[in-house]
């Protein structure tokens, strides 16, 4: 298992402030729940493929718009042949329409884990005003999870070699015994390791009460502010049109 | 200053650990460097948590007394301001960064204690300046060694610009690289004045940095030594403390006496590779380790260690055999016989007791396992949980469970680290008493006290290859030792290759690249145009379906639009090929040039000792089999996948359930040639290493055949070049065995795709959901597509041998260059060398050699072969690099010149005269570019060649090949004499030839080595004393080290040594004087 | 190895302070990935996807307990409850609700318990694993919207087979399931907890 949340934008074309990212992401989300003009929803997706482009994942961009597109051309193709038993047309259609209903909240998502660096959302989070209490635990969630990835890549080696099984027929077997055996020896790793890093945390000054600075400006742009008032009003229009359609229908 | 007075603290809690410290009284100045060293729990640790403020603001606990900084009081101040000016750093590297960027963590503390951004900026520049981390920068913390982290954490504190450091135990995890490289970093600390608190264990390599040992017992200080009181301290007395050597040369061996001469494998491995990714970890002829042994493997974090541990456990895939007690057996089953006790023993410990743990799984009974745990000092925790035991015993509980499930093969992961010396100890002992209990015990350590203490073998791997394998005798006690205190290269672990294997090529490409794209794109057009013919016909056939007459007239435009996309194909592919191959040839040339000059930037001496074959097949060979990928693959590629995309998304626009199917069944062919690719991979190191061995023995073979026709030599040679032979066949077929059913399917899936969507299509045209003219035109498309597609698998398949290819291409430029400068030389001619050490591998040959070779004098090397002799003059010319130590020309070190600078005032004159094929003229030539031929043939006649060559048939210009075979061996010397005198260095090195044969000849090298050597500085390296009687000075050289120094007179008076190599040295003269008379 | 702060500095204070955050942001950590796991791992069969309250209850209830246990104070749950919610259901805002309320409401049943009850801790994880819930309200709630589109999209007819496949009444059951998911992993956890942790001091 390999969970690695570092991101990085040295090869970012524009470089967005994370809270640039942030809206991106909620009017995404307004956008997945309110569309109802299949057209307007693929323009959306298309252009957060862009986005994720010019924040440098180029090749993932061009990896999900050739996505997107195929699901697109798929669609029309069925729409316009109307061919096809009515059960395998749902499945797919179904298939389709969940695909590019997660579409946008996908690809904001990758713009915000891939490209963003620890201690620039601590930064955003900051300028945000949002309290150190929910800060600290969401970047140390961040700092821990490939912690516990290669923390269960031991634990499940160590596992073989006494011949403990992971296989599904063993786990059906003895469900609560392979918990056990997976649960306590990753809960006693982890939480040495998570004393430790605390202390260490604490030690650097962690929790010391005056303001922390930023070695990464964390700055809104022009190019900031025109991404999220654009990006807004699309999210307004999106949700204004839901209601009407939504209401009408 | 700090300043404890009258400190207790004992830990709350019942399970503490350790029982927290008593009455301390300590004051440590500031600038001062104090180790704080005693038994695991003697309190140490507990000492530098008071000083940093972790107790008690972390850890909870009875505290009385204060602990001073100055004027600030720890005990009461909130652990925020403490953190100011005392920066930590902590015995774990994984679980003290808070970022997962480098960059992120070095700023951590800045950012915490609230600077401005440009002075974090500023520090951030300084800390990267001044502790060499640029390599570190703006990476992903979780992908470094553990040496790295450590450095980032030291980085980290640094950057605060605390006053004082507190240092808990930082080396515990770390090889010995990343010890030599945190040393650094705390010798900087102390040069900027900052006081320095230690905790540690291994003190060997603060011996330097240390002002004041204080010595903590039972958490009471009991002794306070200055370095030089440590460093005078026996071991014995040592021990008796419980402490670790203070220097790694004293550390005495527990040498192992029995033999294992007759004893049977417990592990053989043949052939053994793993890939990870893009890059390939493994790489292993053939390990043999007998059984009962105890075997330490050593080398450098990321050399392949750990995965040759697992690999051999089972757990990692691998490629090639691993025979266990002399069966081989497969991953599976080598997973029930292997047991390693890993580094972090929480993560293999599941039981609430140990005795439990210990009968987990286990095949003994009650009684047997409560007698095992006796056996380790257990009994008493029996019924404890695992979880509340210290480390070591822990480690112990792991080991425990491991013999009672009857494991044939231990593996321990760094099982040492951060235990103090009784604790080693009694690891080492352990390993003995259970050495008759298990095959084999494999040691990953980076503790050399543990390996001389009980290991009874050593296992040296580099680069994920073995590179010696040797038992501890005094030998190889010597050489661990040396191994140990040497330094390691100064690489940083590479950045994880994220880029595929074609971008790394294209990379190469550099300019070309936009060539390449372009002739993609050719391609692609003239892959268009071959399948708009199926559609054209496609479109006939529909409209005859259709019921209309298609007569010839009507359809006369289409069969030309056919006939003109044939040509269109001709003409786009052919462009597209000069383009591709325009584009791969130039950057051919690229990679040669890139290659020959990293090559030339390498230790010439390393470069040397890969075989001929092995050069020859990376310049040539492998280079050239890059351009298949740049001129075919890449371009005719994306060209053969281009198309069928397009031509599925017209299927779709046709058909969309028949084109589903038909990307089924393409989706089954590229999962098929996925698993060839995996397979082939696999196979493919083997493959090339056979390969490389195979060349290698081909030209060592065919070089050697005229000593081996005279001496009659066939067998042995001829047996080698045999095997060679028959491992690559033998691995070749196994290739090909792997392979070809799938490429046999694959070739069958995508040639028959239509067969496939054959029965679908009539389905759907039976339950009327297809038209047939619909239908016609699908399968003419399939058609159009299928062979594109098998193209393009074909293609897929030699992927991995190219991308193999690149990997020894890259590998072969990764060495470390020779350090070089841009100084001029300046002073005089003399050569001085000062405590020079150098190794080779792990052997150290040259072993603290100083002396000094006046400006127009000459010094002789004399000694036994093997002394050392050649090794010095190599590295005068700056073949290698010298470990440690300096050789000066003047004032000038050789580090901090240029080669050229160097090679302008040496000339050296080897025994081995490499003859251009050219005419011997412009041989003697080589020696100064511009000479005009009069001053060639005056060099000629000065080095007594002038006669020899008259009589050559064309003279002067005889091409050297053909004159090769004429000239004896002091003859060819003396052209290079002749190069030597044209070239009129100031310093000259003469490596004498062994043997001449005739009086006459040897008379004539006297007189052209007179002519040489007047007014000049010379080195000999003397072979026969006679010829260097009268040299101002003479080296004895032994093993490495000078014997004795002195004139001839002087040393036969004064050295035994000497005479002996004398008569012997006359002796063999005479002898082979009367020999030549016969 | 029980490390605790000292009394005088400020287990008093009812506040989390930067250590317990860490904590509570490791144990998120440790929640969040086993949780994915398993509804990975157990997404390949559409029965057992619908059955993860349980099983992901089951699993992560000892993590919940522990994280709760080691801090003892108003926050923790909370702070586990909204990383849980950041993570799996910020796709519709009813669900982030919901989950934040799930944690809220096993912060209130630790209070009646005074922050010891033993009793109170296990019940509020069975309080807390609601919002696995939370993930398949869009199966009920968002259901209209999500089937007007279909509509919009492809017609009437498929929109009625895509909510012949999904029942309204389908949230129900998975309420059940996560209550009883709460249960089990409560009953897993304190059994764990007395035969391990207690006993090797952690908590």
């Amino acid at each position: 298992m390999n969970i690695s949340v570092y991101g990085e934008d040295r090869g970012a074309l524009v470089h967005f402030d994370p809270r640039t990212k942030f809206v991106i992401f909620l009017v995404s989300l307004a956008v997945s729940a309110n569309s109802y003009n299949a057209a307007a929803h693929s323009i959306y997706c298309a252009v957060l493929c862009g986005m994720l482009f010019l924040c440098g994942k180029k090749w993932n961009a061009v990896k999900m718009s050739l996505l997107l597109g195929f699901a697109v051309y798929i669609r029309t193709c069925m729409e316009m042949q109307a061919t096809g038993s009515t059960v395998i047309v749902t499945i797919i259609s179904f298939l389709v329409t969940i695909f590019l209903y997660f579409f946008p909240m996908l690809v904001s998502l990758l713009i915000i884990t891939q490209t963003t660096r620890v201690n620039q959302f601590l930064s955003a989070f900051q300028a945000m005003h949002i309290p150190t209490k929910i800060v600290i635990p969401i970047a140390v969630m961040f700092r821990f999870i490939p912690t516990v990835g290669e923390e269960w890549n031991g634990v499940r080696k160590a596992m073989a070699f006494r011949g403990m099984s992971l296989e599904p027929s063993a786990i059906i077997r003895h469900p609560v015994r392979t918990v056990e055996y997976i649960l306590i020896p990753l809960l006693f790793s982890c939480i040495s390791i998570m004393e430790e890093l605390a202390a260490a945390a604490l030690a650097r000054g962690m929790d010391s009460s005056q303001q922390r600075t930023a070695y990464e400006p964390v700055r809104l742009k022009a190019y900031d502010y025109i991404t999220i008032i654009l990006f807004l009003t699309v999210g307004i229009w999106f949700f204004a049109a839901g209601l009407i359609t939504g209401g009408a229908a | 200053m700090i300043e404890l007075k009258g400190v207790d603290f004992h830990y709350g809690g019942e399970n503490g650990t350790g029982d927290g410290v008593d009455g301390i009284d300590l004051t440590i100045a500031d600038g001062e460097c104090v180790v704080l060293c005693g038994r695991s729990g003697c309190g140490k640790t507990t000492l530098t948590r008071l000083i940093n403020g972790l107790i008690p603001h972390f850890y909870e606990g009875e505290l009385i007394g204060e602990v001073m900084i100055g004027e600030h009081n720890v005990s009461k101040s909130a652990l925020s301001e403490t953190s100011k000016i005392v920066g930590s750093v902590f015995q774990n590297p994984k679980s003290q960064f808070f970022n997962i960027d480098t960059t992120g963590e070095l700023v951590f503390g800045c950012e915490n204690t609230g600077l401005p951004r440009d002075e974090i900026g500023r520090r951030l520049d300084r800390t990267v300046r001044d502790l060499k981390l640029t390599p570190l920068l703006n990476r992903n913390i979780f992908e470094l060694s553990g040496g790295e982290k450590q450095q980032i954490a030291c980085g980290s504190v640094y950057a605060a610009e605390p006053q004082v450091y507190v240092l808990d135990e930082p080396s515990s995890n770390l090889d010995k690289k990343a010890i030599n490289r945190i040393h650094d970093i705390f010798a900087r600390m102390k040069a900027n004045g900052n006081t320095i608190v230690i905790s540690e264990h291994r003190i060997h390599y603060l011996m330097d940095i240390a002002d004041r040992f204080i010595y903590l017992d039972d958490g009471i200080i009991t002794g306070e030594y200055t370095a030089d009181e440590m460093r005078a301290m026996s071991d014995e007395t040592l021990a008796e403390m419980g402490l670790r050597c203070t220097d790694i040369r004293n550390i005495p061996a527990n040498m192992q006496n029995d033999s294992f001469q007759n004893a049977a494998p417990a592990l053989d491995v043949i052939d053994l590779s793993c890939s990870r990714g893009n890059s390939r970890i493994l790489d292993i002829d053939r390990i043999l380790l007998p059984e009962n042994s105890i075997v330490a493997v050593v080398g450098d974090n990321g050399c392949g260690k750990s995965t040759l541990a697992e690999v051999l456990c089972g757990l990692s895939p691998s490629d090639g055999s691993v025979a266990l007690g002399g069966t081989f057996l497969s991953d599976k089953q080598r997973q029930q016989q292997c047991y390693m006790v890993m580094q972090d023993v929480n993560r293999q410990l599941f039981s609430d007791s140990v005795l439990e743990e210990v009968m987990l799984h286990a095949s003994v009974s009650k009684e047997e396992a409560e007698q095992t745990l006796a056996d380790l000092g257990l009994a008493d925790f029996a019924d404890r949980h695992p979880a509340s035991l210290s480390g070591g015993q822990k480690q112990r509980t792991a080991i425990a469970a491991a013999l009672c499930a009857g494991k044939d093969i231990i593996l321990y992961d760094e099982p040492t680290s951060g235990l103090d010396r009784t604790g080693m100890q009694r690891f080492g002992e352990l390993l003995n008493s259970t050495r008759s209990k298990v095959r084999l015990s494999f040691i990953i350590t980076h503790d050399p006290e543990l390996i001389l203490h009980c290991c009874t073998h050593v296992l040296h791997m580099e680069r994920g290859r073995v590179t010696a394998f040797y038992p501890i005798n005094a030998e190889g006690a010597q050489r661990i030792r040396h191994y140990f205190r040497s330094k390691s290269s100064d690489t940083t672990s590479k950045v994880r290759e994220k880029q595929s294997q074609i971008g790394k090529i294209l990379e190469y490409a550099g300019k070309e690249r936009s060539k390449v794209y372009w002739a993609a794109f050719l391609m692609m057009i003239g892959a268009a145009a071959s399948v708009l013919p199926y559609g054209i016909v496609g479109v006939l056939v529909r409209k005859i379906l259709r019921g209309g007459t298609v007569t010839l007239a009507a359809s006369a435009p289409l069969i030309g639009a056919v006939l003109l996309c044939e040509i269109l194909y001709a003409v786009f592919y052919m462009l597209g090929l000069r383009v591709s191959h325009h584009a791969a040839f130039a950057t051919l040339e690229n990679i040669r040039c890139k290659l020959q000059e990293k090559l030339e930037q390498q230790p010439l001496g390393s470069v040397m000792a890969r075989s001929k074959g092995e050069l020859k097949k990376l310049f040539s060979d492998d280079i050239e089999s890059i351009e298949m990928l740049l001129a075919h693959m890449i371009p005719e590629g994306a060209a053969n996948l281009f198309v069928p995309a397009i031509a599925l998304l017209l299927l779709f626009y046709t058909d969309w359930q028949l084109a589903l199917l038909t990307l089924l069944t393409a989706g089954i062919g590229l999962s098929v040639s996925g698993r060839m690719y995996s397979a082939g991979m696999d196979r493919m190191g083997s493959y090339f290493a056979a390969s490389k061995r195979m060349n290698s023995a081909i030209v060592e073979y065919v070089n050697g055949m005229e000593v081996v026709r005279v001496f009659n030599r066939d067998g042995a040679a001829g047996e080698k070049y045999e095997k060679a032979i028959t491992d690559y066949r033998d691995l070749a077929l196994n290739w090909y065995r792997v392979c070809w059913p799938w490429m046999a399917l694959y070739g069958s899936v995508f040639s028959s795709i239509v067969l496939y969507s054959l029965p679908f299509g009539i389905l759907l045209m039976l339950l009327g959901q297809l038209e047939i003219s619909n239908y016609i035109l699908a399968l003419i498309l399939s058609f159009g597509i299928g062979p594109l597609l098998l193209h393009c698998m074909n293609f897929v398949g030699s992927i991995p041998q190219v991308s193999f290819k690149i990997q020894s291409l890259e590998k072969a430029l990764d060495e470390v260059p020779v350090k070089t400068g841009d100084k001029e030389i300046t002073g005089d001619h003399s050569i001085t060398f000062e405590n020079v050490r150098f190794s080779y591998r792990d052997n150290e040959v040259i072993k603290g050699v100083s002396f000094r070779a006046e400006q127009g004098k000459t010094t002789a090397l004399v000694g036994h072969s093997g002394s050392g002799k050649s090794t010095l003059a190599k590295l005068l010319v700056h073949y290698y690099d010298v470990s440690e130590g300096h050789i000066r020309i003047g004032n000038t070190d050789l580090c901090d010149t240029s080669l050229e600078q160097l090679n302008a005032h040496i000339a050296y004159v080897s025994q081995e005269v490499f003859l251009f094929n050219k005419s011997i003229m412009e041989n003697i030539r080589a020696g100064r570019q511009n000479a005009s031929d009069d001053e060639v043939i005056a060099a000629a006649k000065k080095a007594e060649c002038h006669d020899f060559i008259m009589k050559l048939p064309k003279g002067y210009d005889t091409p050297a090949g053909l004159a090769g075979n004429m000239l004896s061996g002091g003859q060819k010397q003396r052209i290079a004499f002749a190069r030597a005198i044209l070239k009129d260095a100031p310093i000259i090195i003469l490596d004498e030839a062994t043997t001449f044969v005739d009086e006459e000849n040897e008379r004539k090298m006297r007189r052209a080595m007179e002519q040489i050597t007047a007014g000049k500085t010379v080195i000999v390296i003397a072979h026969k004393l006679s010829s260097v009687r009268h040299a101002d000075q003479i080296i004895l050289l032994d093993q490495g080290a000078i014997a004795a120094a002195g004139t001839h007179e002087e040393l036969t008076a004064n050295s035994d040594q000497y005479r002996q190599l004398w008569a012997m040295s006359e002796e063999t003269q005479n002898w082979k004087l009367k020999e030549a008379r016969i | 190895m029980a490390k605790k702060e000292i009394a005088a500095a400020g287990a008093s204070s009812k506040k989390l302070r930067t250590k317990e955050l860490i904590y509570a942001g490791a144990f998120g950590a440790l929640y969040i990935v086993l949780m994915l796991v398993i509804v990975l791992g157990t997404s390949m069969i559409p029965v057992l996807y619908l059955l993860a309250p349980i099983t992901v209850g089951l699993v992560c209830g000892t993590v919940y307990l522990l994280c709760v246990l080691k801090v003892k104070k108003f926050g923790a749950a909370l702070i586990l409850g909204v990383l849980f919610a950041l993570c799996a259901c910020s796709n519709a805002w009813f669900s982030f609700v919901g989950a934040i309320a799930a944690a809220l409401l096993a912060e209130l049943v630790i209070k009646l318990g005074k922050y010891k009850s033993k009793m109170m801790y296990l019940l509020s994880f069975v309080a807390f694993n609601l919002n696995m819930a939370c993930p398949y309200m869009m199966l009920s709630f968002a259901r209209d919207s999500f089937l007007k589109r279909s509509v919009e999209y492809y017609g009437q007819e498929y929109a009625d087979g895509i909510a012949k496949l999904a029942p309204t009444w389908i949230f129900f059951p998975i309420l059940g399931f996560a209550v009883i998911g709460g249960i089990l992993g409560a009953l897993l956890a304190n059994a764990l907890i007395k035969k391990h942790f207690a006993k090797a001091g952690v908590v």
